[in-house]
């Protein structure tokens, strides 16, 4: 049966070559994918060359620090075509490859029909559905929040497994969330039962956190230096309330805070955005950090957001106006991750130690050394306790003392992530490989779970 | 095309020919042989034919290319493809021209795992990866090593550093690593290549195998080959496939034609499309670089312009120098200067070997001596002379930096210093042996003098770049900071080398003036990224076993063994730069891969010949003086004007500032007198380089602060303005009086003045010279200052300050 698919592979392959300018073209069907491709790594709005921002409708018809590039209804005259057909200088792009006809085709059919956003016009963005929540520093009354019957069937399902990169613990429920391929897949921490699939189809997930009631879920990722979103779902349904941010590359970081109705976010280019919950709108924007966003957190309170960064650096920002309000010196290399308790902040550091900083004094409380060739993640339980994983394939949970209540057995590779649910610690590594180890074990695993869900 | 076009190109033919030297066609095979190891493996030929006239010309094309047995391999076009095991040839033909080339095939049915090391990294380099991420901070947040010197971190970066970023194993495609190289993913160094390149298909099998490290018994890539070895083009838009070939320790080779980088340091003259094909320009020499892996290899090309008309002279060939010389010349048509005359063979001889001009009696006996073998027996007892130690002793005392230092090198040590130099040059010890004599010195630098190496510089980073520098001829200083950018240095490169001197201990003796030098057996080299003690290793080498031993003795046994790939082509080069005036590589200590050599096989061949004779000055310095190359002369014809480093006719330079100061007090029949020394004591023999005096510094020189050598010979206008009116001249002309004693010897004024060019410029005065200077006799009042007045012109005469 090997030449119907060929043929079939050969079909498609003729259509997409043969691919001809659509009738009715427009930006974000059209245009944005051309753009994201050949100009917004540097005509994005973080590094805005030449003052021209291509990532939005709006950012490409407001036009560059020359003037307008396009000009609706009038192709030949308008910049940013000559630009990429090379009739004019700049040439761009100005390295690699340049346009081929049929996208330069489409950019003149959409400039030539007066430059269209959207197939309907969608208007303003879309309410999120997503609630205040009241902030609280205890358990919320009531049970804790489960999901209810949900889709567990594979979005993607691969032979191989990535490195594990995202994994959540909910601070109330037995539940655990855990990044795979386009999906988040959640699983019953004491069983290990898996609850619900949810797809993530804008890339790669790259963080998850829970709200600080248990009931929302946030994940983060996307597509290395083309996208980056934020998502949020409601757990008990499974539904997706919010997705924020418009990002050209990974989100690296991000929380949400507990009073929900901000995400903030980060990644490869160095700012720190705010986004409301609601409107989907961008709050604020700081830009500070020197190196790549490594790590966010909301403090219990919500009255500050830490973040940290490739190069070491730690700033505790206040929420609500974003001033500076402390500066953290520890760590000499990469912060990895960062989790809040009132008045405590952790991060874990590249350079192998773990900090608690006391944020009322804004000085350093205690540091140890945690894992040797560097901690990849730490996480706060909700009653106090640290878990941290690293370099050396282990796991590890300590009071704040920084007294090692477990260690985990060594797991098959450099130990990424790992978080704490009642008694069970779960760790992946970066061959992908999730496993659950019970405290009382004293380190031994006693099961592992899959970041593909199997096939039905 | 009409009739009396025709006639004009037969004509032109008609004229070209008969100056060409002849020489029936050659047909060349690249490779020369075949070996295809596996399912994947392939191999592209070249098919190149030397013309009668010496213009190499691209075949490939148009020859016919046939398997013997096409049972074992196939061919499309010119590339061969494994089909069963066994062995088969490769038969080439072109216009009754034949070639067999043996073909073997191994194992056509396994598809080998994909290496990091041997076949991922090549990517990086071919697709310049590693020219943005390779700088020292990397590249939009991703570093890779520069040129791939370090694929243990490249690994790590790649797989480990960002884990999750930049590969994805479940969804390998969706990588960051493939998504930015094939224009998926925003890029700032743009799309690198297609998704259907092999490129592309051999990062996207690494990473579906798993993006697995190589296993620890992965065969080390040992060489590489770029063949040919050299071409010569004629004319403007000719192109020549060229070929690569990488060898492994296993023994096997590999076809990287395709995955090798290449570069042109002359782009107008030759440039290469990133197969591999060669495309000719303007006329001129290009040094055409492959890169691959740790290595670069180059191949010489020359461009001629088209139907240049010339012929070989035929000249001498007194050995396999001059062979070697005449070759490259015949490729660049150009026509060597015929020898010179005996008088400026004698002067030249004389300031090359002793640093002193021909005597008196040399110069009137010279020209009349009848022995043909005249010009050897010279040489042969120059070579003899203890004034070729002292010149050669004054050349290693500014390698090794020999001078004074306030409270740190004494006079009593720099004198001890330099007479051990000179002691160990005297016993003919080969300078293999003097370099590792001089690099595991220990103990009281009073008893042992060689130890003073060590005293005069402590700082580590300093030993290890003037030694790098002095004996290997190689300028590593960039590495010390980040990887070397023109060269294959890396910063590990350099904190490996440096890491054989950091357990060098240093002690005072009870005399201020004594240093004792032991092995401390501590101390390491740190590297400034991540602090790391660097174990040693050799420069391009291995990392030696050197637990118990002396660092220091590990490397000096290194450096003298005769394998070694550095000293041996920079002492040659040192030797060949002192009497030719310019080095193969040039200058002499910047060996580096983008300064290659003028001449490469007769680097090779020096360098050989050094070792053969033991590292022997005199036996080297005596091949070369003897060959023809050595013993032309400096007057230019038209084809060779504007060479300056293919030895087509002597060269021009100025004597050393020791010797020309010994010189002017020679032909003036003065003894010199250097302050705080015994008279007699000449210039060449001063030991301590912060001796010196306004005319040594005015003429450059070396104060030996560092061990650059430097442009000795730069003529400045304070030179100029001190011949003519400083002290010098004429102190020598007052002490030496010459003319005063030979006035009283009852010579006559010609006989003086002819005595007097003797001396100077050593040859009689021309009939011209004579008659217009017999005019001035006139005047006999005047005659003592008329012929001091000759004597003075003389001394200031560029015939005399340059040895010709």
């Amino acid at each position: 049966m090997r030449t119907p698919l060929v043929l079939l592979g050969t079909a498609a392959f003729a259509l997409q070559a043969a691919a001809a300018v659509p009738e009715k073209v427009t930006f974000e069907d059209h245009v944005l994918p051309i753009l994201q491709n050949a100009c917004n790594n540097c005509h994005n709005p973080d590094k805005k060359k030449a003052g021209l921002d291509l990532t939005t409708y709006g950012g490409a018809l407001l036009g560059s620090d020359g003037g307008k590039v396009v000009l609706p209804g009038d192709a030949a005259a308008s910049l940013l075509l000559k630009c990429v057909k090379g009739t004019e200088e700049p040439v761009m792009p100005p390295k690699g490859d340049r346009l081929n006809a049929n996208d330069i085709a489409i950019l003149e059919r959409w400039i030539a029909t007066r430059a269209l956003e959207s197939l309907n016009s969608k208007g303003a963005p879309v309410a999120n559905n997503v609630a205040a929540a009241a902030v609280s520093l205890t358990r919320p009354s009531g049970p804790p929040p489960m999901p209810g019957k949900l889709p567990t069937g594979p979005v993607v399902d691969t032979p191989h497994s990535n490195a594990l990169i995202a994994l959540a613990a909910s601070p109330w429920s037995p539940l655990m969330a855990v990044g795979g391929q386009k999906q988040v897949l959640l699983y019953h921490a004491d069983t290990l039962e898996l609850l619900g699939v949810l797809p993530f189809p804008e890339g790669l997930p790259t963080i998850l956190r829970f709200s600080r009631n248990g009931e929302l879920l946030l994940a983060g990722g996307g597509v290395g230096a083309k996208s980056g979103k934020v998502a949020l779902w409601k757990i008990t349904n499974g539904e997706r309330i919010a997705t924020l941010g418009n990002e050209v590359d990974q989100v690296l970081a991000a929380d949400l805070s507990p009073d929900q109705t901000t995400v903030i976010l980060g990644g490869p280019n160095r700012l720190l955005k705010f986004f409301s919950t609601t409107d989907g709108k961008l709050i604020r924007t700081i830009k500070k950090h020197t190196d790549w966003v490594t790590a966010l957190a909301y403090s219990a309170d919500g009255a500050y957001v830490a973040s940290a960064d490739r190069a070491g650096g730690i700033t505790v920002w206040e929420s609500a106006t974003g001033a500076e309000a402390l500066t953290l010196p520890g760590h000499k290399t990469a912060v990895n991750a960062l989790a809040f308790l009132p008045g405590l902040l952790v991060s874990a550091g590249q350079d192998g130690t773990v900090v608690l900083w006391d944020i009322a004094e804004g000085k350093e409380r205690k540091k140890w050394a945690a894992h040797v060739g560097g901690c990849e993640f730490v996480d706060f339980t909700a009653d106090g306790r640290i878990v941290t994983c690293g370099r050396d394939k282990v796991a590890k949970v300590w009071d704040q003392t920084g007294k090692a209540l477990l260690t985990t057995q060594p797991l098959t590779e450099i130990a990424l992530r790992a978080v704490l649910s009642g008694d069970t610690v779960m760790a992946g590594d970066w061959n992908g490989k999730v496993q659950a180890f019970l405290l009382a074990d004293g380190g031994k695993p006693f099961g592992e779970v899959r970041v593909a869900p199997a096939a039905k | 095309m009409n009739s009396s076009a025709k006639l004009l190109r037969y004509a032109g033919l008609f004229l070209a020919l008969p100056f060409l030297s002849h020489a029936a066609p050659v047909l060349d095979v690249f490779p020369p042989d075949a070996h295809l190891y596996h399912k994947l493996d392939s191999q592209l030929f070249a098919v190149r034919v030397i013309q009668d006239n010496g213009i190499h010309l691209d075949v490939t094309n148009e020859a016919k290319l046939t398997v013997e047995d096409p049972s074992k391999a196939s061919l499309d076009k010119n590339l061969l493809l494994p089909k069963t095991a066994g062995s088969t040839k490769l038969k080439v033909e072109w216009k009754g021209l034949t070639a067999s080339i043996p073909v073997t095939v191994e194992k056509p049915d396994v598809e080998p795992p994909v290496s990091f090391r041997l076949d991922v990294m090549p990517v990086f380099m071919k697709a310049e990866c590693n020219r943005c991420h390779g700088a020292a901070r990397g590249q939009d947040g991703f570093k890779l090593s520069l040129w791939g010197f370090d694929p243990d971190t490249d690994y790590f970066r790649i797989t480990r550093e960002q884990p999750g970023r930049r590969v994805n194993l479940a969804v390998p495609e969706e990588s960051l690593l493939l998504t930015k190289s094939d224009g998926e993913a925003a890029h700032t160094g743009g799309k690198r290549f297609e998704k259907n390149s092999p490129m592309y298909q051999t990062m996207l099998r690494w990473l579906k195998a798993g993006a697995l490290e190589d296993p620890k018994d992965l065969a080390q890539l040992t060489g590489v080959d770029l063949m040919p070895g050299s071409l010569v083009m004629e004319g403007p838009g000719q192109s020549f496939r060229l070929n690569v070939r990488a060898k492994y320790s296993d023994g096997t080779t590999r076809d990287v034609t395709t995955t090798a980088l290449f570069l042109s340091n002359n782009e107008g003259t030759a440039k290469v499309a990133p197969d591999g094909t060669l495309t000719t320009g303007l006329r001129g020499e290009a040094f055409v670089m492959a890169r691959f892996g740790a290595f670069t290899v180059g191949t010489q090309v020359i461009v001629l312009p088209k139907d240049v008309k010339y012929q070989w002279p035929n000249t001498k060939e007194n050995n396999e120098i001059d062979k070697l010389v005449n070759a490259k010349l015949k490729n660049l048509r150009m026509t060597p200067s015929p020898t010179c005359d005996d008088l400026t063979f004698l002067r030249r001889v004389f300031i090359d070997i002793t640093g002193t001009l021909p005597p008196l009696d040399r110069v009137t006996a010279f020209g009349k001596d009848t022995d043909p073998e005249k010009r050897v027996k010279l040489i042969d007892e120059l070579l003899k002379r203890p004034e070729f130690i002292d010149l050669w002793t004054l050349k290693w005392a500014d390698l090794l930096q020999i001078r004074t230092i306030n409270n740190v090198a004494y006079n009593k040590n720099i004198q001890m210093y330099h007479n051990w130099l000179r002691d160990e040059m005297q016993a003919g010890v080969p300078l293999n042996q003097l370099a590792a004599k001089l690099l595991t010195a220990s103990g009281s630098n009073l008893e042992n003098p060689a130890a003073t190496f060590y005293s005069l510089e402590v700082d580590p980073i300093r030993v290890t770049e003037d030694a790098a520098q002095a004996m290997l001829g190689i300028r590593i200083q960039c590495a010390q900071c980040h990887n070397h950018p023109f060269d294959r240095w890396s910063m590990s490169d350099y904190r490996g080398l440096m890491a054989f001197f950091t357990q060098v201990g240093r002690k005072a003796g009870e005399d201020p003036r004594e240093k004792i030098i032991y092995n401390s057996g501590g101390g390491e080299a740190l590297h400034p990224v991540g602090n790391k003690p660097v174990p040693p290793k050799f420069p391009g080498g291995a990392e030696p076993d050197v637990k118990g031993k002396d660092r220091r003795e590990v490397l000096a046994q290194w450096l003298a063994d005769p394998q070694n790939p550095w000293f041996a082509k920079h002492m040659a080069n040192l030797v060949w730069a002192h009497l030719t005036g310019v080095g193969i590589v040039n200058p002499v200590d910047d060996i580096r891969i983008s300064n290659p050599p003028s001449n490469p096989q007769l680097l090779e061949y020096l360098a050989k010949r050094m070792v053969e004779v033991n590292f022997d000055i005199r036996k080297l310095a005596r091949e070369i003086c003897l060959s023809e190359t050595y013993q032309r002369s400096t007057r230019a014809n038209e084809t060779n004007e504007l060479d300056s480093r293919n030895y087509s006719k002597g060269t021009i330079r100025r004597m050393r500032a020791e010797v020309l100061l010994d010189a002017i007090a020679d032909a003036s029949g003065n003894s010199a007198k250097h302050t705080g020394l015994p008279q007699g004591i000449r210039a060449v023999e001063v030991a301590d380089a912060n001796k010196t005096n306004y005319f040594l510094t005015t003429f450059g020189r070396s104060t030996r602060i560092n061990v650059c050598a430097r442009d000795e010979c730069n003529p400045t206008l304070s030179q100029a303005l001190h011949l003519l009116t400083g002290t010098t001249v004429e102190s020598n002309i007052t002490g030496g009086n010459l003319v005063s004693k030979e006035i009283a010897a009852g010579k006559t004024p010609t006989d003086i003045m002819t005595e007097l060019y003797l001396r100077v410029i050593s040859r009689p005065p021309t009939e011209e010279e004579s008659a217009s200077l017999q005019a001035l006799f006139s005047d006999k009042e005047q005659t003592k200052a008329t012929l001091e007045d000759i004597q003075w012109a003389l001394l200031n005469s560029k015939e005399f300050i340059f040895n010709h």
